[in-house]
Order: structure tokens, then C-alpha cells, then sequence
């Protein structure tokens, strides 16, 4: 076949195969400097293909001699043999190729209504790229036709020390909360998330991430460990909420002490660490900022500190791209010094980012409507949901832990260290943070969404691989429906899927 | 040849898609024996394509057994440039359908041999046993594909190089920078258009009334290309109010009283078909 095209010179007429039969000669082929090179096929169903008289006689098209007949099965064995057809991207064993039709979805942070999304071997897929490429249709097609559904990216929740009852400070069983959280938080459309330790002394972290780098990555059929988010022990001890007061430390030694509370992954390119929350006036802090930042990829947090605002600042200035849930562990906001919480209505020059994201935890207890109201509105775009869930969530019970502190659940949304009236953590989820975003705020499901997700990614660096739906990401995402119109809050989560595998609960 | 006058282009659109359905159900395509469509890209299809969906949707109209070529492609264009003929296709028609992606034939603008794409794309449409009908639009200048003005009436597929006004033009698709314009096309000849069984050509707007009245009041032109479709055995041109703009008052009356009585006698049951010729039943 191949050569048959060589043999076409530039030179070449194209007889015509469709002309009207019945007044013109049924020549049909290539002329070649005079010259008739192929017959090109006539199929035998298709009468009006030549004018109905010459099938009508029984009479065959005039056979050149140097003429062979070309079939439409040549002309597809030819494009699936031509080295330009894309064998490479049908992969070994065969991935098969799942498309979710008529319904909206939720890509890069905006709803596109009426939207395919195309899934094949874990990942999004670029479904023209397949269909021009490979030339092979879905082989699964999941129709939501006529019930309104919307297809979301995966939640990522970067803060969350526990659930379940298993607490990921719980040193020796850390592999088991991994296993049980990771597979649990399924259920509430989280499919990454990123394992929250409290304020340790340094032979925990030795201990400890190690295992957490082990149980990085993808697994079928659980919601990807992203890293540690590691707060403290860099904190203040006047802002030290929920955290053992005596572990926590400064950097009189600059990075040195660094390395020497969490260890040699701090500096590994695949680090089992990916947030780093500090307190950001403490001696030696802004050095080792600066150094991480130039080492690593790891993202640092301004938390639990008693920072004014020049120093948030030039936190930021060093490095620092987050505040750990937002109004929490920090000086409230005063009109001549707003501390961290200023950084949202800042618009920083010369520094990496002209204002950090924020963690915001809208159980309605650790901030209060109408804060998290202010702010979305400063920064919509820097609005990180995370739930700082503990071990309480999830399950009944009264007392739990949290590190090395007792707490006591006080009502269904409040946990508190077990005789005072600190808040530890929360027991919430992350779809009820999305809601509540979408009632404190009046923002759409769409924008609450991007706040679990799309934010999150980009917070983290990871928007190449979650949050987006785009062609390439991983296929983690959340199919919701049940939605009501008159109240833009409402959804459910119909399933759920990790990997490109739908999770069965 | 055929010129209907719709009110706007809506109703062009809305007749267009109505004709293309009633020939592929005519047709009643097999895997054996598929229905050959040619297709357009640009402005004045994009409702008519609008209304294949929604017909394929409505369950009315299947793609399954319909191959399709379309007009043209830009040269060097990454296939996954969303100003592609290939992102519009997928995004306008495709990706709506049923249409098996093996019966989807577009010219490849990045293939290393571009003269060989060409005459390939010729060897394929006739491989399959040439096109049954080709849809079209035109530009302000009555081009039809990439054919510019000049263009031989009996080219074929092949390698063209886009007129200083059409990148111009094209630009606002791509930033208002022309230097980001492709500069050649791969396009059909108007030969190869001519070849099909049967041509369908849409021209909307006042833009197009100077192009519409060349292409059919005056002679056949290689200036206009698109008036080829006077020499068609089978031409059709669908037209809004306002692309009749430069047209004699007669052409405009003459036409409207051709299709009054055309649509008398295809009624359901009458003896013209579709395409105005007379239907033999079986007893004869």
C-alpha cells in the first residue's frame, strides 16, 4: 500500500471515482504520465456507486494490467502499520478507555456544562488526542443523560492529623492510620491528602517520615499521601494551641537545627514532607526559610506565631506561601498592625507570591462566618478548605488523642483539650467545609469546590498532577449529584474515583 | 442548480441540517455501504453542526456508519491548537456523535510529506467511492476550502499558500498577531469539491452578498471559485435575506418561485425526491 503511494508522482491525475457514471466513462484510478496505475475499489453494495447499469450487466470494471484494486481493509491496515499511527500510545496491557458523557465538569476552576471526561490507565485524558490518535472510540461509556451531575476533581485536604479514631502522631501505628485514614476518607471525596503531625521532638520526625515517604504515592484503591505537613515544633509557645508546650523550639543555629529536627528528607528531592508550618519571628527562622526554600520544594506556613506584620512579611519575602488555617494560632487582626491575617489584603512586591494562600478550617467553630466571609472576599483565589480533623472524626466516642494531649469532644463540631477550653482540631469533613464555604461566603458550589481542590494543588505545586481535570492529571474525582436549586450548597457525593478505578464502599 | 432563500441564518442553519438528515436516513448507510459527507470549518456551519447534535441526540440521526473529509487544515498548526481544523471539528461535531474515529478523515497539517498527505486524501476519498455530498461555506472573496481567488477551477488537493487578506483576517483568532497565522493551508481543490455527488454550499450575512451574486450571476470565474457550482449537476446554495443583498431582484423572485413549486412536489408520498428528481416505485 505504501508503496503504491510512493509510486504517485507529482505528476499524477486523479481520474475521478465519483463522476457521473451514466454520461462519463467509468475510469477510475490514478494516471500516471498517461498512464493507469490502480483501480480503485468499487464496493458491490453500493450500486449508485458506478451507475446502476454496470452491476446491473454483471460487468466488472476495466482491469488495467498494471492495475491492482485497493479495499477500504488495505486503507486501515495501512494507517494502523504507518509508523505516524500512534502504536506507542496503545500501551501494554491494553488500558481500556472510560468516558463519562453528558454531564457538567469541573476543569481548571471552571464548569463546563454538557462536557465529556475521558479516562484511560489512572489518568485524564485528552479525548480529541485519542480519537485523532489512537482512531479507537470509549470502550465504557457511563451516560449521566437527564439527571444533573457534576464531575469534580478529587478533594485534597493539606491539613489533617487524624480521623477515624487513629492519630498520625500515634508513632508506632502510623503504617495502620496511613492504611485506615487513606482508604476511609474515600467516602468524603478526599483522594489526596497530606498527613498532619503535631509539634514532636526530633527522634519522632527520625522515626516517622520515613514510613510516610514509604507510604507516598499512589495505591489502588486509597487517596494518595501527598507528603507530611509537618507543624511545628518551630512555634510560638504563646500561640501554641493544641501543642506540647515543651517540645516545641527555635533555630538559634539557623538551618543547621533544621536538619537536625526533621532529618535528611528535608532536603531528598522526593521528600516525604510537603508543608512545613512555623512560627516565623522565632530566632533563626527566616534564615532557614530562605535556605529550605532554595534547597527544597517544600512549602512553608506561617502558624502558631506571634508575628506582627512586617514579619509575616518578610516571611513571605523569604519564602513562606501559606498561613495554617487562617485566624487560628495567630494575632487577630488589628487595624495598625493586622499581623499574618494582613498578608490576604497585601499585594506583595518582589516576593514569590504577591499573597500566600491560606488554610481555612469553616466548621463554623475555629473561625466564624462572617470572617471566613472577609476572608474569601480579600482572597478568594488563596482559599485553601482543610478540615485539621483529628482522630475524633469520624467515629463516636468522647476522649481521644491528639500527640501527646488528651481531648474531650465537647459537642458533634467542637473538640477541646480535655479540661480547658482550647480548641484541638476539628471533627469535620471536608464536603460540610465545602458547604459551609458555599453558606458563610454566598460563593458558588463550583468556586467552595476549587477552594478542596484546584487551591490546594496550586498551593502545594501540584497542579500538573490534582485539582484540574485537565488532559495528563490523575484521574481522582468525585461524580456529585442530588443537587437543589434552591439552595446552591446542597450535594452528594455519588461515587467516587481514585486512579481512574471507581471506589467501592 | 438550487438557491434557497431562508429568512436569517438561523433557518439556513435549521434547512441545512434538516436536508443533510433526510439524505443520510435516505441513504440508510451500513457499515457496507457508508454515507460520504464532506465538512466544512468556520463561522457558517457552526449552527448547522449545532443541529446535527441535537438531531443525533433526539436519537433522529446516527453517525455511525457516515465517513467524513473534511476541507482543510493549516500547515504546521499543532493538531491540539484550539484554532485547529481538528479541535474544531472535535469540538463543534465530533465529540457530540457517534462517528467511529477510523471514518474521520482530516487532512494532517503536520505530516512530514505534505504532497504525499495530499494525494493520499485523494486516493482515500476515492477509495471509498467518493464523496455523496459536500458541504461548504465561503469566504467574502467566494472562496470555497482554501481556494482563493485564482485558484484552478480543476485543482485537487494540495498545498496552498493563504492570501495576505485572509491572515489578516484570521488573525483574531490567534491574538491579533499575524505572525502567529499559519501561512499555508492543506485544502481540497475545487476539483475535488466538484467531484461530489452532490454540493451544498451555505453563504449568510451581507458580508457575503457581493461573493453570492459572482457566484451566481456571472459567469464561472476562477476569481470566485466557488462559482464552479454552476458547472455542478447537482448544486445547492442556502442562503439567508441578507446575503442576497447584491442580487438582482429577479435572481431573488425567480429563485423563491422555483422553490415554491420544488417544495409542492416534495411533499410526503409525491413523486420528486429529495433531489428533485422523479421517484420510480418498485411496481414500475
Amino acid at each position: 500500500m505504501r508503496e503504491f503511494f510512493h509510486a504517485i508522482k507529482r505528476d499524477s491525475v486523479l481520474v475521478s471515482a465519483n463522476a457521473d457514471f451514466k454520461t462519463t466513462k467509468p475510469s477510475y484510478g490514478f494516471l500516471t504520465q498517461h498512464r493507469l496505475n490502480a483501480v480503485l475499489p468499487v464496493l458491490p453494495s453500493r450500486p449508485h456507486l458506478l451507475s446502476d447499469h454496470i452491476f446491473s450487466n454483471k460487468a466488472r470494471p476495466i482491469q488495467h494490467p498494471d492495475s491492482f484494486e485497493i479495499t477500504l481493509e488495505m486503507m486501515k491496515h495501512d494507517r494502523a502499520s504507518s509508523p505516524t499511527a500512534m502504536e506507542t500510545d496503545i500501551p501494554e496491557p491494553y488500558q481500556k478507555i472510560i468516558k463519562f458523557t453528558h454531564c457538567d465538569v469541573l476543569r481548571n476552576g471552571k464548569i463546563i456544562k454538557d462536557e465529556t471526561l475521558w479516562v484511560r490507565g489512572g489518568k485524564i485524558v485528552d479525548p480529541a488526542a485519542l480519537f485523532y490518535g489512537a482512531e479507537h472510540g470509549p470502550d465504557e461509556v457511563i451516560d449521566f443523560k437527564g439527571k444533573k451531575t457534576l464531575i469534580a476533581p478529587g478533594f485534597l485536604d493539606l491539613q489533617i492529623n487524624g480521623f477515624f479514631g487513629y492519630d498520625f502522631a500515634d508513632i508506632p501505628n502510623i503504617e495502620t492510620s496511613l492504611e485506615v485514614v487513606s482508604k476511609g476518607l474515600l467516602k468524603y471525596g478526599v483522594t489526596s491528602f497530606c498527613p498532619t503531625l503535631v509539634s514532636s521532638p526530633a527522634e519522632v520526625y527520625h522515626g516517622v517520615l520515613p514510613k510516610i515517604a514509604a507510604r507516598k504515592g499512589k495505591k489502588s484503591g486509597h487517596a494518595e499521601v501527598l507528603g507530611a505537613h509537618i507543624e511545628g515544633p518551630f512555634l510560638s509557645s504563646q500561640k501554641k494551641g493544641a501543642h506540647d508546650v515543651d517540645v516545641l523550639r527555635s533555630a538559634p543555629n539557623g538551618y543547621a537545627d533544621f536538619i537536625d529536627c526533621y532529618g535528611p528528607t528535608l532536603e531528598e528531592p522526593d521528600s516525604a514532607i510537603a508543608i512545613i508550618t512555623v512560627a516565623p519571628e522565632l530566632e533563626g527562622l527566616h534564615a532557614c526559610i530562605k535556605e529550605l526554600k532554595q534547597r527544597s520544594k517544600i512549602v512553608v506556613s506561617l502558624g502558631h506565631t506571634k508575628s506582627n506584620y512586617k514579619d509575616a512579611e518578610a516571611a513571605v519575602a523569604a519564602g513562606a506561601s501559606m498561613i495554617t488555617h487562617l485566624f487560628n494560632a495567630m494575632e487577630p487582626f488589628h487595624h495598625r498592625d493586622p499581623g499574618p491575617v494582613g498578608l490576604i489584603g497585601s499585594s506583595l512586591q518582589n516576593c514569590p507570591v504577591d499573597k500566600p494562600f491560606y488554610g481555612i478550617i469553616t466548621d463554623g467553630v475555629h473561625a466564624d462566618p462572617s470572617s471566613v466571609r472577609i476572608a474569601y472576599v480579600a482572597h478568594p483565589e488563596g482559599c485553601v478548605l482543610v478540615t485539621d480533623a483529628i482522630s475524633a472524626a469520624g467515629v463516636d466516642g468522647e476522649i481521644f488523642t491528639l500527640g501527646t494531649m488528651t481531648v474531650r469532644r465537647k459537642s458533634e463540631v467542637e473538640v477541646v483539650i480535655d479540661g480547658t477550653e482550647t480548641i484541638a482540631g476539628s471533627v469535620v469533613t471536608m464536603p460540610t467545609c465545602i458547604k459551609n464555604l458555599v453558606r458563610f461566603t454566598g460563593c458558588t458550589l463550583a468556586q467552595a469546590i476549587n477552594a478542596a481542590t484546584l487551591h490546594a494543588a496550586k498551593c502545594i505545586g501540584l497542579e500538573h498532577r490534582k485539582g484540574t481535570l485537565m488532559p495528563g492529571t490523575d484521574a481522582d474525582f468525585v461524580i456529585l449529584d442530588g443537587f437543589d436549586e434552591k439552595d446552591p450548597s446542597v450535594f452528594n457525593i455519588a461515587s467516587v474515583y481514585v486512579n481512574g478505578e471507581k471506589v467501592e464502599f | 442548480m438550487r438557491l434557497i432563500i431562508k429568512d436569517k441564518y438561523d433557518d439556513v442553519c435549521q434547512y441545512t441540517a434538516e436536508y443533510v438528515l433526510a439524505r443520510i436516513n435516505e441513504f440508510n448507510p451500513t457499515a457496507e455501504r457508508p454515507f460520504v459527507l464532506g465538512l466544512p470549518t468556520g463561522s457558517s456551519p457552526i449552527g448547522v453542526y449545532k443541529k446535527l447534535v441535537q438531531f443525533h441526540r433526539e436519537g433522529m440521526l446516527s453517525f455511525k456508519h457516515v465517513i467524513t473529509f473534511n476541507m482543510d487544515e493549516y500547515v504546521h498548526l499543532p493538531r491540539d491548537h484550539p484554532e485547529s481544523y481538528h479541535s474544531f471539528m472535535w469540538e463543534n461535531l465530533f465529540k457530540h456523535v457517534d462517528i467511529q474515529p477510523q471514518n474521520v478523515n482530516i487532512l494532517d497539517g503536520n505530516a512530514k510529506d505534505l504532497e504525499k498527505e495530499c494525494t493520499e486524501y485523494e486516493a482515500k476519498i476515492a477509495a471509498v467511492g467518493g464523496i455523496e455530498l459536500f458541504l461548504g461555506g465561503i469566504g467574502p472573496d467566494g472562496h470555497i476550502a482554501f481556494n482563493e481567488p485564482g485558484s484552478s477551477l480543476s485543482s485537487r488537493t494540495r498545498i496552498k499558500t493563504l492570501a495576505y487578506e485572509t491572515i489578516i483576517a484570521n488573525s483574531r483568532f490567534f491574538g491579533g498577531d499575524v505572525n502567529k497565522v499559519p501561512k499555508l493551508a492543506l485544502t481540497v481543490g475545487v476539483g475535488t469539491v466538484m467531484d461530489a455527488r452532490e454540493v451544498l454550499v451555505i453563504i449568510s450575512g451581507a458580508g457575503k452578498a457581493l461573493a453570492l451574486s459572482k457566484c451566481i450571476e456571472d459567469g464561472v470565474n476562477h476569481m470566485w471559485t466557488v462559482s464552479a457550482i454552476q458547472l455542478h449537476p447537482r448544486g445547492m446554495i442556502v442562503c439567508d435575506e441578507d446575503a442576497t443583498l447584491e442580487l438582482h431582484v429577479k435572481t431573488v423572485k425567480y429563485f423563491k418561485s422555483i422553490e415554491k413549486v420544488h417544495s409542492l412536489l416534495t411533499t410526503e408520498g409525491s413523486k420528486v425526491g429529495l433531489d428533485g428528481k422523479v421517484r420510480y416505485s418498485e411496481a414500475q
